[in-house]
């Protein structure tokens, strides 16, 4: 797993929250879901768009459907898709290091 | 060991209701995510970077089996099979859902157990010694004044907003176990031949971002005089600690700007106010706990025992393992059985629940009914024969509790670091892991001997990293996880804050730079002398230059 260290601003933005149930680690996607992975989280280039996606997340705040919203720096993957950039956003997307076995990874299988 | 009376049972279960009624409430939108949050803090449940966290109160660091039992069923129940047991002699669980935790605090309170006051800025759990009752040198059991100020102070009306937390240590033996240089307020229980039996007051240490060793302000304090002694440090604190600025809110930095003398006299005065309209409930209400801490009914024993002395000499395992883990009773035949949280490799402080059940079974077995939380994260049974410890071994080992590395360079202090905590800069963890399959179980490290490694996240130093012999600091440098190396800190009697070595380390890099201070260590060390007696010896220069070159 990639928890190394760059701190590169990236060129984009990627919107995350805890789930409030369980609190585990989301991103907003496109269509204004939740997702386990930052890979299906909707990339903003703009800071307008940033703005949009952070409003939307914050309106299910308040809605009591995620709890600690935050814009968080990404870059594209080889594939095109979202990765956050800082290391703390990595292992949010990936689980604790130290337990591989209950990674994000790991539960989906 | 102490039971809930009826007040107390009623107290929790009220709580545990409201509490209910609160999640009940965020999830339906009527509380913001920001009322909430007090809320939840209030019932110990934080939320971490991938869950939410659960840090659950062990009092003064006691446990009877049935109560191991109950964290063990939680932590299969409703975790992931697992619990963390923390520097302050509590426990964590990391992947507890929202809805959960109402059951789980009433889980907790068929045991007399629940989560109040562990987060928040009020008095939090009372630590103590964790040999109380059973170690050679204590004066007394610290417990029950453990438990004295740990009733004073739950949902105490005054002092329940604190410029900031709020933390309280009690040892009674010389020999400083409960790190009460580092706390808040420490106490010492001495018997003073003149005066008779008084507590040394120790006010203003801590660690974080400004750590201190704290200054004594009471050398001799009667213990019928407790509680409004600590009321007056409190109330002073209250009033004039800051509130402007939560990285200076702690006391020490009162006491500090203050001036430890200045500081002392306040105090006293305000003591010499309130101590005539003080009664002597806490004297007779100290009789009361005291008669909950009977002491166990301990066999009349020969100091030594054959069976034990036999499987030392046949079993060089067992014998390293005695030699390591043990430490003396107060009783003959009887002995402390540290089991430290440190397997090789191993993340400090982690414990399954098999573990737990086999630590609860051993205790019941074994160890009359008693289990203990140090807190350098390991566990305790402080009352064992020497001849069932073959027994207890044989169990030990089954469930991997039995690394004979108690006080050695593999035995770790680690905070949940950026793998978990949401507060973290760098992780610490994986540092503890390497420096473990490095050294553990080598005759390097028997040879090193006594060497506390102690390891934060970040500078909130949960890790203790400034009170190590060799502290680790992790910080974030430009995205890249660095680590700064302190040396000569201690948390004993002998307390002292580590200096920093100079320029950090990357991830690999600091586990080098462990090895060459050991070798440096190693290479400099007259017989028999450990690496703090040989740091404060021969001071920075020589460890630096290993690590830098000359310059």
């Amino acid at each position: 797993m990639s928890v190394v260290n760059s701190l590169r601003p990236g060129p984009g933005q990627i919107v995350t929250a805890n789930e409030i149930m369980s609190g585990r680690a989301v991103w907003l996607t496109a269509d204004g879901s939740w997702s386990d992975d930052p890979r299906a989280a909707a990339f903003a280039e703009s800071a307008e768009d940033a703005a949009a996606l952070l409003a939307r997340a914050q309106a299910d705040n308040a809605a009591s459907r995620v709890e600690l919203v935050a814009l968080v720096a990404a870059e594209r993957d080889t594939d095109g898709r979202p990765w956050p950039v800082r290391n703390r956003e990595i292992i949010r997307a990936l689980g604790p290091t130290v337990r591989p076995d209950l990674g994000k990874e790991a539960a989906a299988g | 060991m102490y039971r809930y009376d009826e007040y107390d049972e009623v107290i929790v279960r009220k709580r545990i209701a409201e509490f209910r009624a609160a999640v009940s409430r965020r999830l339906s939108g009527e509380l913001s995510e920001e009322e909430f949050k007090l809320i939840r803090q209030m019932n110990g449940v934080y939320l971490q970077l991938h869950a939410y966290m659960l840090r659950v109160a062990i009092p003064y660091g006691s446990l009877n089996p049935r109560q191991m039992r109950k964290l063990a069923d939680i932590a299969r129940r409703f975790d992931r099979g697992y619990g963390h047991f923390t520097t302050r002699q509590n426990i964590q669980y990391n992947w507890i859902a929202l809805a959960d935790m109402p059951d789980v605090l009433e889980a907790l309170a068929e045991v007399d157990m629940h989560a109040i006051q562990t987060s928040g800025n009020l008095i939090r759990n009372v630590t103590a010694d964790p040999y109380a009752g059973a170690a050679v040198d204590e004066i007394d059991d610290p417990r029950p004044y453990a438990e004295l100020i740990r009733q004073w102070s739950t949902l105490h009306p005054e002092f329940s907003f604190l410029p900031r937390k709020f933390k309280i240590a009690v040892t009674a033996a010389p020999h400083d176990r409960a790190a009460v240089r580092f706390h808040d307020i420490g106490l010492i229980l001495r018997d003073d031949p003149d005066l008779g039996r008084g507590f040394e007051v120790i006010v203003g240490g801590g660690q974080g971002r400004t750590p201190f060793v704290g200054p004594t302000i009471r050398t001799h304090l009667p213990e019928a005089h407790l509680l409004p002694y600590l009321e007056a440090i409190l109330r002073l604190y209250n009033e004039h600690g800051r509130r402007d600025n939560a990285y200076k809110a702690r006391i020490k930095i009162l006491v500090h700007a203050l001036g430890a003398e200045e500081f002392a006299r306040q105090v006293e005065a305000e003591f010499a106010r309130i101590l005539p309209q003080s009664d002597d409930l806490p004297v007779r209400e100290l009789a009361r706990i005291r008669a909950h801490f009977v002491t166990p009914d301990f066999e009349a024993l020969p100091a030594t025992d054959p069976s034990f002395e036999e499987a030392r000499r046949r079993d060089p395992a067992f014998a390293r393992w005695v030699d390591r883990n043990l430490a003396p009773h107060k009783r003959p035949g009887y002995a402390i059985l540290n089991i430290p949280l440190k397997p090789k490799g191993g993340i400090p402080g982690d414990a399954t629940a098999e573990q737990m059940e086999t630590v609860a079974d051993l205790a019941e077995r074994y160890g009359h009914d008693d289990i203990r939380v140090t807190h350098e994260q390991n566990l305790v049974l402080p009352h064992v024969r020497l001849r069932d410890l073959p027994a207890v071994h044989e169990a030990l080992v089954a469930a991997g509790l039995a690394t004979a590395n108690l006080g050695l360079v593999s035995d770790i202090i680690a905070c949940p670091g950026l793998d978990y905590c949401v507060l973290a800069n760098a992780r610490s963890i994986p540092i503890a892991q390497k420096l473990s399959e490095r050294f553990a179980g080598t005759a390097r490290e028997a040879a090193v001997g006594e060497l506390h490694i102690k390891i934060s996240g970040c500078i909130n130093a949960c890790g203790h990293h400034h009170a190590g012999h060799i502290g680790i600091l992790g910080v974030d440098k430009k995205g890249t996880e660095m680590y700064q190396l302190t040396l000569g800190g201690s948390a004993d009697e002998s307390a002292a804050i580590g200096e920093i070595t100079g320029r950090g380390f990357d991830a690999e890099g600091i586990i080098d730079a462990v090895e060459t201070v050991i070798d440096t260590y190693l290479a400099h060390r007259d017989a028999g002398e450990t690496f703090l007696a040989t740091y404060r010896r021969i001071g920075a220069g020589p460890f630096k230059e290993a690590l830098y070159g000359a310059h």
